[in-house]
């Protein structure tokens, strides 16, 4: 089952601009290959061509060909796709349309109309390959992320097609259940010799498992389609905005040479040895690192306890401050209870036990919009949070509530406009922006505001690194020159370890660390037992023999955030 | 799981009076809210689903249950006979009860039941207050009241019997709703000639809401922090305009959810076909032909009982 792009160009009905310009491209029967590329580089409106939604579901110009084993696509039914490419979409929820797994699993079975007796042998077959042969009463709502994926991966292994497509599968996994989906979509490539297409941007995690070959896109086109190591090696990541691996930018910081022959794409095939003077000597150079200390207590929570149902709690007498001006993680796996730290805090839910202090006071008493004055949360989604037409009207919207009048709103709202880059866009409708943009729009409707603490919810959830990048060393910005206190949470270990200080640890609703963010890093035990991984920094810092692995992040983060 | 719970009670309600729906979560997530600072906001919140006791109720066909409880409701509307809708009553509860389904669950669906059939009776009075005269055709007055308002025995009856009539279609229901599995009823409404693509759609917006409500509340919470007063300390056209505020953002994000399940399903293969097959389709056993049998003889004996009889309404005084 060859796949074969030529001169193929595609144009959304909806766009003046073609998506996909010009693609040239061949995938052989067998073969695993990982599209990389930032947000709108066209690599999901590939995926979208090669899985029959385009033109069947969407509509839009092509040109140029496109074959699937040795079939034009012209020719091709909707059946005829569904009958040799499957696809696993980023959101497993809108994927999961069944109301228990085993009838997840048998979805296209049921289409293709198979007769339920030859149905249920086959679905437990499949499920019993993703390990959810025990589970196929459960309901999709008592399922963790990484179970859902797996329901998800079933529901298209039933059908036995040759073409195996994932798009972002890592997207909202915790980095440990991330490394496992990898960890089976590679083991299922070597059982069955499919092939394997991953659309992704994050290209160290993908690289955990060996690939043949990454297509690096841009603008529409491809720009680069090598070999992982050879890509690694050059400088197209830097310049196309792709997250190089850690252990790569440290190597590269210390001045190592990395040459193709290294295999520099997959750490555990690097003979790491060859580094450790050069490494060395450039983690001794660096003076000490003094952590600033600073005691003025902004944000105090004390033995908070809370349960959504009165039998199990969400939150175990929880306990820990921040200090004013800080740049402070929450991490933990999804379901930790990370986020109802957030609804406590914003007061839309009210703990069973202990208390929030704000400033040193107690904020039981205040309403929701009286919290809000001082704490902004800026939640993952960006939808969720916009409800006017216009940009300027949306950010001014929290200021008109307050009852400000229209000369301070309007300054107010320039002001906070120029700060976060989107002055040109104020007459803008919010339909004309990106997923990013919109982002942050949200930031700054908050940031006008004027919160003394800044709480974001998983603020790189849907960005690429490019997208995520500016807005967190904006966000840092804020942090360093208006002193504004910010509080993340997320389970994106990139980010955490690169913006954030100190983290806090929840697992199984217990905070089980409080502690700066390379020493929580430093700590195998405690990432595992929150469904974290280590970082190929440690990795690397162990092999060359650096004890203080603690310090040799501390560095890493120093000399990132130096050039810059 | 409870969230679960929670969201798909608020299914069942917007099923009975959907405009009312946001408006009453908002307006009870309000007082909740406003009380929270006092009391303890009250967590464990009833539901209306489908709970697997295994009882031998859960153990009939869906399609079985489905003709039930449409019998249930043929019978009720043949019959002004209170004695009859008396032994519908018992035996709907006895039917509940057999579901093994704590009575805690639907307590406070049964006391919104009762109070909206109450108000409706009321209305009923006010409106027609000579109506159970008009139907028995005698008049026992046992309380004057001015004009044509003075309440006899006759309009007393009446009303009784009307506000029973509907209240037997209440066990029956919940029956149905307790013991049928979405999934397996749509499969069962697909077998009796409903078009798989409408029956489907029964089982897929029980798959959702949850996730809708989840999306409407976390809205709803971002618009509160920005000052949206969707409280009583606001007229109720600012509160119109509130809810409004969120309403839009869900619609949006809601449109993009069925693109993104629509994709979904496409991909895997959905609507291709012209029939399908269904992995929880029950197959009738001797016990669902035997209940049948019953209920076609019950139906037959209503109907005849309807076509001989000389009067509505039997009245024994």
């Amino acid at each position: 089952m060859t796949i074969e792009f030529s001169d193929f160009s595609f144009k959304y009905a909806s766009q003046d601009k073609a998506t996909l310009n010009g693609i040239n491209l061949r995938i052989e029967k067998g073969e695993k290959i990982v599209i990389i590329g930032p947000s709108g580089s066209g690599k999901s409106t590939l995926g979208q061509c090669l899985n029959g939604l385009i033109p069947h579901a969407i509509k839009g110009e092509m040109s140029g060909s496109l074959t699937i084993n040795d079939t034009p696509v012209s020719g091709l039914r909707m059946q005829d796709y569904s009958e040799s490419v499957g696809t696993v979409l980023q959101d497993t929820d809108s994927q999961f349309v069944g109301l228990s797994i085993g009838e997840d699993i048998a979805f296209a079975l049921e289409n293709d109309m198979i007769p339920q007796a030859e149905m249920l042998p086959i679905v437990q077959k499949t499920a019993a390959m993703v390990d959810l042969d025990d589970l196929l009463d459960h309901s999709p709502y008592a399922l963790s992320g990484g179970q859902k994926q797996r329901v998800s991966l079933a529901g298209i292994l039933v059908d036995d097609t040759d073409i195996l497509l994932f798009d972002e599968p890592l997207a909202s996994l915790d980095p440990k259940t991330g490394k496992a989906t990898i960890e089976i979509i590679d083991q299922l490539h070597k059982d069955t010799g499919k092939t394997v297409i991953i659309i992704e941007h994050r290209l160290e995690d993908v690289l955990h498992c060996h690939v043949d070959r990454v297509i690096l896109m841009e603008r529409g086109q491809i720009i680069a389609d090598m070999s992982p190591d050879e890509l690694i090696v050059s400088p197209l990541l830097q310049v196309h905005g792709i997250r190089e691996p850690l252990y790569i930018s440290a190597l590269k910081a210390a001045n190592c040479p990395i040459t193709v022959a290294d295999n520099p794409a997959y750490i555990e095939k690097m003979d790491l040895q060859q580094y450790q003077t050069p490494l060395t000597n450039w983690f001794n150079a660096q003076a000490p690192i003094v952590q600033p200390q600073a005691a003025d207590k902004l944000l105090e929570i004390n033995d908070l306890t809370y349960s959504y149902t009165g039998e199990k709690n969400a939150l175990e007498e929880i306990s820990f401050s921040i200090n004013r001006g800080e740049f402070v993680s929450i991490l933990g796996k999804n379901g930790s209870g990370k986020s109802t730290i957030t609804k406590l805090i914003m007061g839309v839910i009210a703990p069973d036990a202990g208390q929030i202090k704000l400033n040193g006071e107690d904020i039981a008493d205040l309403s929701i919009f009286e919290r809000a004055q001082k704490v902004g949360v800026v939640m993952q989604n960006p939808n969720h949070m916009i409800s006017n037409h216009m940009i300027f009207d949306e950010i001014a919207f929290g200021l008109r509530n307050r009852g400000h009048d229209d000369a301070f709103i309007q300054e107010k709202v320039l002001h906070v406009l120029g700060l976060c880059g989107l002055m040109k866009y104020r007459h803008w409708p919010i339909e004309a922006l990106s997923y990013g943009q919109k982002k942050r729009v949200t930031i700054a409707s908050i940031l006008a505001l004027e919160p003394e603490l800044l709480i974001l919810d998983e603020p790189t959830a849907g960005q690429d690194h490019r997208n995520y990048t500016s807005m967190l060393s904006f966000i840092k910005t804020l942090n360093k020159t208006l002193g504004i206190t910010v509080l993340i949470i997320s389970h994106d270990m990139h980010l955490v370890l690169e913006y954030t200080t100190r983290s806090v640890v929840i697992a199984e609703s217990k905070l089980i660390a409080n502690a700066p963010v390379s020493q929580v890093f430093s700590d195998p035990t405690l990432l595992d037992r929150a469904n974290l991984k280590i970082t190929s920094l440690y990795t690397l810092a162990n092999a060359v023999g650096i004890e203080n692995t603690d310090g040799f992040m501390q560095q890493f983060i120093k000399s990132e955030v130096a050039p810059s | 799981m409870q969230n679960n719970t929670n969201s798909e009670s608020t299914l069942n309600k917007s099923a009975a009076n959907k405009s009312n729906m946001n408006k009453n979560t908002v307006n009870n997530d309000i007082k909740k809210k406003h009380k929270s600072s006092i009391n303890k906001t009250k967590k464990i919140d009833f539901g209306i689903n489908y709970v697997n006791t295994n009882s031998a109720l859960h153990q009939l066909n869906g399609v079985t249950k489905f003709v039930l409880f449409l019998a249930w409701v043929t019978v009720v509307l043949t019959t002004f006979d209170l004695r009859l809708i008396l032994a519908l009553i018992i035996t709907g509860c006895t039917l509940l009860k057999l579901t093994k389904v704590p009575f805690s669950v639907y307590k406070p669906l049964l006391i919104a039941t009762a109070s909206v059939l109450s108000i409706n009776a009321l209305f009923m009075f006010l409106l027609a207050p000579q109506q159970g005269v008009e139907y028995i055709g005698s008049s026992t007055v046992l309380l004057p009241l001015w004009g044509d308002y003075s309440l006899t025995q006759e309009t007393l009856y009446y009303l009784l019997t009307v506000t029973l009539k509907y209240f037997s279609m209440f066990p029956i229901a919940l029956v149905f709703v307790f013991t049928t599995h979405p999934t397996e009823f749509a499969a069962s409404l697909n077998r009796l000639g409903v078009p798989y693509k409408i029956a489907y759609a029964v089982s897929l917006t029980l798959r959702y809401l949850p996730d809708v409500k989840n999306d409407f509340v976390n809205i709803m919470h971002a618009q509160q922090a920005r000052g949206v007063d969707l409280s009583k300390n606001v007229s109720v056209l600012s509160r119109i305009k509130n809810v409004a505020k969120i309403l839009g953002p869900l619609i949006f994000s809601s449109l993009d959810r069925a693109d993104e399940i629509s994709n979904a399903m496409t991909l895997r293969g959905f609507g291709h076909n012209n029939k399908r097959t269904w992995y929880s389709l029950k197959p009738m056993t001797k016990q669902d032909y035997t209940v049948m049998g019953l209920i076609v003889l019950v139906v037959t004996l209503a109907i005849i009982k309807r076509v001989m009889a000389t009067e509505l309404f039997w009245y024994p005084f």
